[in-house]
């Protein structure tokens, strides 16, 4: 009886001391692709003279009449597998097709969604030359492709 | 003289078999028929009944049996799943599915004369579930379009290491809690839908899970026990 007494103590303790967790919002996923320009000879980071660069769906234009060095975010559709990317620049007209995958996660109720772009790849580009150096978008990686003039 | 170192060696064999049978001890371990069960205990867990029957958006209830061999026990989980969770922008996510776990027991209060268990325990986790997710795009770039995607009969499984206790309260009422060390799981991260939870094991974006579970059982005695002698 006395045995007895203390595993039911036993069972009240660990029920005090049982809890579950949450999970927290924070994530590290993004919908944007980040585009670096180069120079073909050197390897250099380029600077781009820019007349307009478009992404077909999104009304706004990314770029407009600028000198541009740095890094081009764009943004991908969540709900598309594909993006179609316009460059008008010193170069020309230039069109870069991407394709990417989708995976999304209820985080929680108050967290919302969160959706993680991966395999992204391109299908077509009018570039000297193209290159994907991280395919599974995250926040804290600021170059995703590099393109090569 | 013969006949009469005979009579001798019969007084000590005798003799040495009296002394012999006042100090024989039946171990536990000798005792014929050991391993044939002597009862069944079912049962289901507490703290998801009453979960499910005072929310609206849950309904979990599992079940547990386990049969004894001795100081080992087989033991058997079922549970079935379900539950909506909802925000404020209107996403709403939906899972259902049912779940097993299976695996062995060792009882380290084999000499316990109310059959009290002080337990540790594997167990293989297997479920078979369907979610679906429904959002409009979270994007400010494009059309915020309503989107629904699923899976169907998708399945995961995982392993557990448990630790507990089935404690003997009234007559054929028994109360228990089960520690589980859950681990091994699929995260399903290249899924288009990554599911929120998985039944039986927890949430889906941990690989590695401590869980809790508290039992009210009913055992079923089939047999009494062997009668052993214990060299305490």
């Amino acid at each position: 009886m006395k045995k007895t007494f203390l595993y039911i103590l036993a069972l009240f303790f660990m029920g005090v001391v049982s809890c579950a967790d949450d999970p927290d919002c924070i994530t590290s996923t993004t919908d944007f692709v980040n585009i670096r320009f180069y120079e073909m000879e050197n390897r250099d980071v380029d600077t781009l003279a820019v007349n307009s660069v478009t992404v077909l769906g999104v009304d706004s234009v990314l770029l407009t009449d600028e000198e541009f060095r740095g890094t081009l975010r764009v943004p991908l559709n969540p709900l598309a597998d594909s993006a179609i990317i316009s460059f008008n620049t010193e170069f020309g007209r230039d069109t870069l097709v991407l394709t990417y995958q989708t995976s999304t996660r209820l985080v929680s109720e108050d967290c919302g969604i969160e959706i993680l772009f991966s395999n992204v790849s391109y299908t077509r580009n009018d570039f000297d030359s193209i290159a994907i150096v991280n395919s599974t978008l995250i926040e804290e990686i600021n170059e995703d492709i590099r393109i090569f003039n | 003289m013969r006949i009469s170192g005979y009579l001798i060696s019969l007084f000590f064999l005798f003799n040495g078999y009296s002394t012999l049978s006042q100090d024989l001890v039946i171990h536990p371990d000798s005792v014929k028929g050991k391993f044939i069960p002597t009862g069944v205990r079912f049962g289901a867990e507490a703290i998801n009944i009453v979960r499910t029957f005072t929310g609206d958006d849950l309904t979990e209830l599992t079940f547990i049996a386990d049969v004894d061999f001795y100081r080992y026990f087989l033991n058997v989980e079922f549970g079935v799943f379900e539950r909506t969770r909802q925000n404020a922008i209107g996403q709403t996510y939906d899972i259902s599915g049912t779940y097993f776990r299976v695996g062995p027991e060792v009882n380290f209060l084999k000499k316990d004369p109310e059959k009290n268990a002080l337990f540790f325990g594997l167990r293989y986790g297997w479920t078979s579930l369907d979610d679906e997710l429904r959002y409009s795009s979270p994007s400010s770039f494009y059309p915020t379009d309503e989107n629904v995607i699923s899976n169907s009969g998708l399945s995961a499984s995982w392993f557990e290491m448990v630790t507990g206790l089935k404690v003997k309260i009234w007559k054929y009422l028994w109360l228990g809690y089960t520690a589980r060390f859950k681990f091994g799981v699929d995260t399903f991260e290249r899924n288009e839908l990554i599911p929120h939870e998985i039944p039986g094991f927890g949430r889906a974006d941990e690989t590695v899970i401590w869980d809790f579970d508290y039992w009210l059982m009913f055992r079923i005695p089939i047999r009494k026990a062997p009668t052993v002698l214990f060299d305490e």
